[in-house]
C-alpha cells in the first residue's frame, strides 16, 4: 500500500464533497441558463471519484509497479523541508512586520549559511547581496514598483 | 500573413524587444542548465517582472526563455549526466559518453546547432499554419470549443503522469480552483470562504509559482548532495568536420518534424519527442551499436525535437487558445494577466503579439548560438552554483513576485499555500502541469459549456449532436480509455 497516495486520495475525496456540497447552495439560475452551481458541481463529483480511484490505486500500489519503484512507497517528506516551509512562512510574516529588505536579509544569510552542506559564509553573503540588489533595482528603480 | 509578420517584427526591432530577446534566451539557458528548474519555473518567476512592460515585448522575454531553457537542459545532461530539463533526458545517453571520452564541448556544439536548424524551422512551420487554423477555430460553435478544450486537458492529464488517474485527478482540482471568484455570469459568489481577495478568482500567479517554483524550492532539499556533484569530464574542442556536421542534417531534420508535430498535439510534449526521435534515429541508423556510446546523431535528433516542441506548440496556444504544454499554459496566464485572451481573435486583434512570439523564436536562433557558443567554456561554473543559494534566490523571486502583481500579502501566502501542496504532489507524485491547464482552459469549457445548454433544446445531447463535439469528445475518450489500459498493463494486474 502506498500510504501517501491513499492519504492524499481520502483528503481529496473530502475537498470534492465540500465543492459538490457548496455548489448545492448555490442559488438556482431563474433564467435560461444552467446557473452558476452547475459546471462546479460536476467538478466536485468528478474530484470525488477520480480520488476515490487514485485512493484505491494507492491501496493497490498500482502507480508504483509502473513506474518501477518498490511497491509500498512514496517519496517520503524530508525534515528539511518542513523546515524551509516553517522558514518560509516566518519570513513572510517578518515581511509584513518589518518589510522586505529586513526580512530578506535575515532569511537568506541564515538559510544560505545553515542549508549548505559545508558551512558558507561568502555564498550567504554574495547571495544576500546579488538577490537585494537586483530585486531593488529592478523592481523599485527600473519597474518604479513598491517592494512589500 | 505579410501584415502580421510586420506587426510581429515590430515587436522585436526596437531596444525594448531586442534587449528583452538577448536577456531571455540567457536566462533561460542558465534557467534550463540548473538541474530541477527549466523553462515552466523560469518563466513562471518572470511574470511578475514584465506586469509593467508592453505585451508584446513582455512575450518576447517570455518566449525566448522558453528557446533557451530548451537547450540549456542539454549543459548539464552532457556534462553532468543529470539533464536540466525532463526533455533532455534522451541526450545524456549520448551526450555523457561523448563527454567522458573529452568532446563535451563538441556534444554541446551538436545540441545547440541542432537546437538553432529546429528553432528556425519550427517558427517557420508555425508561421504557416497559424492563420489557416486561427480561421477554422471561428467556425467552430460552443460545443466544439468546449470539447475542444476537454479534449487538450483531457490529453495532458493523460499523458503528464505515471498514473492517468492523478493527472485527471490534478485537471480536475484545477478546474475546481479556477471556479473560486464571482461567477462571470450572475454575480454570484462561488467558494471564497467569505474572503474579498478571492472575488476575483484566485490568482493564477500565485497558483503557478506556488506549484512550480516554491514547491521546487522545498523538493530541493531532497537532493542538495547534487551541490558537489563536479562534473569531472573533458570539454575538449567545439571542431568538426563540414562533412561530419553535414551527415548529421538528416538526424536534424527528423527530430525536428517529430517535435513539431509532438509540440501541435496537446500534452505530448518534448520529453516525448525526445526519446521517440530518438529512438526513431536509433532504428534508421547504419551502425545503431554507436548509439548509448557517444554518437552524435544520438543528441542531435532529441535536442532538435525538444527545441522545436516550442514552436509547434505555439499553434494551438495561437490559434486555439489551448495549451499543449505546462510553459504554455505559463504564457497563457501571463497574456491574461496582460489582458489578453489567445485564441482566434488574437490573430487579428494583437497581431503584434501573435506574430512577435513567432518572429521571436525565429529570431532568438541568433542570440541563443552566439551566448550558447560563448557559454561553452563556462558551462561546468553555472551548474556548480549551489542548491542552497538557488532555493534563497528562488524562494525572495517568487514571493516579491506574487506580491507585485495585487500588492497583496494574501496572494503571497496563498501562494506559500500552493507551494505546500505542489510539495506534496511530487511526494505522492500527482503532477502540476494539469492543474495550471485546467486553470488556463477553465474559462473557456465553463463559457462554452453554458452557452451550448442555453442554444440547445435536448441538453447535454448537444455534445452529442454537435459532430465536432463528437468527434473532440470521442477523441478524448479514446485517448482516456488507451492511457488507462495502458497504465493497467505495466502495473501487471
Amino acid at each position: 500500500m502506498k500510504t501517501g497516495t491513499v492519504l492524499a486520495g481520502l483528503v481529496f475525496f473530502c475537498c470534492g464533497a465540500a465543492m459538490v456540497w457548496g455548489a448545492l447552495l448555490l442559488p438556482e439560475s431563474r433564467s435560461a441558463d444552467v446557473g452558476a452551481g452547475r459546471l462546479p458541481l460536476i467538478i466536485g463529483l468528478a474530484i470525488m471519484a477520480m480520488s476515490a480511484l487514485v485512493a484505491a490505486s494507492g491501496f493497490f500500489a498500482l502507480d508504483a509497479a509502473a513506474s518501477g519503484q518498490p511497491a509500498g512507497e512514496d517519496e517520503r517528506p524530508q525534515r528539511g523541508a518542513f523546515l524551509l516551509m516553517i522558514g518560509t512562512s516566518a519570513f513572510v510574516l517578518a515581511i509584513e512586520r518589518f518589510g522586505y529588505l529586513a526580512a530578506s536579509t535575515v532569511f537568506i544569510l541564515a538559510f544560505v549559511y545553515l542549508a549548505s552542506e559545508r558551512r558558507r559564509g561568502f555564498t550567504a553573503v554574495a547571495t544576500w547581496v546579488c538577490s537585494t540588489a537586483f530585486i531593488y533595482l529592478l523592481f523599485q528603480l527600473i519597474l518604479d514598483l513598491p517592494l512589500p | 500573413m505579410l501584415e502580421g509578420l510586420i506587426a510581429g517584427l515590430g515587436a522585436i526591432c526596437n531596444i525594448y524587444g531586442a534587449t528583452a530577446l538577448v536577456l531571455g534566451v540567457l536566462y533561460g539557458i542558465i534557467f534550463g542548465a540548473l538541474p530541477g528548474l527549466g523553462a515552466t519555473i523560469g518563466v513562471a518567476l518572470l511574470v511578475p517582472f514584465t506586469y509593467d512592460i508592453a505585451p508584446a515585448t513582455a512575450m518576447v522575454l517570455m518566449i525566448s526563455v522558453y528557446v533557451g531553457a530548451e537547450y540549456g537542459g542539454a549543459i548539464s545532461a552532457i556534462l553532468l549526466s543529470i539533464p536540466g530539463t525532463a526533455a533532455a533526458a534522451a541526450t545524456v545517453l549520448d551526450g555523457y559518453p561523448m563527454a567522458r571520452r573529452g568532446q563535451a564541448a563538441l556534444a554541446l556544439e551538436i545540441s545547440l546547432r541542432a537546437g538553432c536548424v529546429a528553432g528556425l524551422l519550427s517558427a517557420v512551420v508555425c508561421f504557416l499554419l497559424l492563420e489557416p487554423l486561427a480561421g477554422l477555430a471561428l467556425m467552430f460553435g460552443p460545443p466544439a470549443y468546449f470539447a475542444l478544450a476537454l479534449l487538450a486537458l483531457l490529453s495532458v492529464a493523460s499523458l503528464s503522469a505515471n498514473s492517468p488517474l492523478k493527472g485527471w485527478l490534478a485537471g480536475t482540482l484545477g478546474l475546481a480552483i479556477a471556479s473560486v471568484g464571482l461567477d462571470p455570469i450572475t454575480g454570484i459568489e462561488r467558494f471564497t470562504l467569505g474572503f474579498v481577495q478571492l472575488e476575483e478568482g484566485i490568482p493564477i500567479l500565485a497558483v503557478i509559482i506556488g506549484l512550480f517554483a516554491i514547491s521546487e524550492a522545498f523538493h530541493m532539499m531532497h537532493r542538495r548532495a547534487s551541490e558537489h556533484a563536479a562534473a569531472s569530464v573533458g570539454l575538449g574542442t567545439t571542431y568538426m568536420a563540414m562533412r561530419q556536421w553535414l551527415a548529421l542534417a538528416p538526424a536534424t531534420l527528423r527530430g525536428t518534424l517529430v517535435g513539431i508535430f509532438a509540440g501541435i498535439l496537446p500534452g505530448v510534449g518534448a520529453t516525448a519527442a525526445a526519446w521517440f526521435s530518438y529512438d526513431l534515429e536509433r532504428r534508421v541508423s547504419r551502425r545503431p551499436e554507436l548509439f548509448g556510446k557517444g554518437a552524435p546523431e544520438g543528441i542531435a535528433a532529441p535536442e532538435a525535437a525538444n527545441n522545436s516542441t516550442v514552436g509547434g506548440a505555439l499553434v494551438p496556444m495561437l490559434a486555439l487558445g489551448i495549451p499543449g504544454s505546462p510553459t504554455i499554459a505559463v504564457l497563457i496566464g501571463a497574456l491574461v494577466l496582460h489582458g489578453l485572451q489567445p485564441g482566434p481573435m488574437m490573430v487579428s486583434a494583437n497581431p503584434d503579439v501573435a506574430y512577435g512570439v513567432i518572429v521571436a523564436v525565429f529570431v532568438s536562433v541568433l542570440p541563443m548560438y552566439v551566448l550558447g557558443h560563448l557559454m561553452i567554456p563556462f558551462s561546468s561554473q553555472i551548474i556548480r552554483l549551489p542548491d542552497s543559494a538557488l532555493t534563497a534566490v528562488i524562494l525572495t523571486i517568487s514571493i516579491v513576485g506574487v506580491y507585485l502583481v495585487r500588492g497583496l500579502m494574501f496572494d503571497v501566502w496563498l501562494a506559500v499555500l500552493f507551494g505546500v501542496i505542489g510539495y506534496f504532489f511530487k511526494i505522492v507524485r500527482i503532477p502540476a502541469a494539469p492543474v495550471i491547464l485546467a486553470i488556463v482552459v477553465y474559462p473557456i469549457v465553463e463559457s462554452n459549456f453554458r452557452r451550448s445548454l442555453l442554444l440547445s433544446r435536448e441538453g447535454y445531447a448537444i455534445f452529442i449532436t454537435d459532430r465536432l463535439s463528437l468527434m473532440f469528445l470521442s477523441i478524448g475518450i479514446a485517448l482516456a480509455g488507451w492511457s488507462l489500459v495502458r497504465f493497467l498493463r505495466r502495473s501487471g494486474r
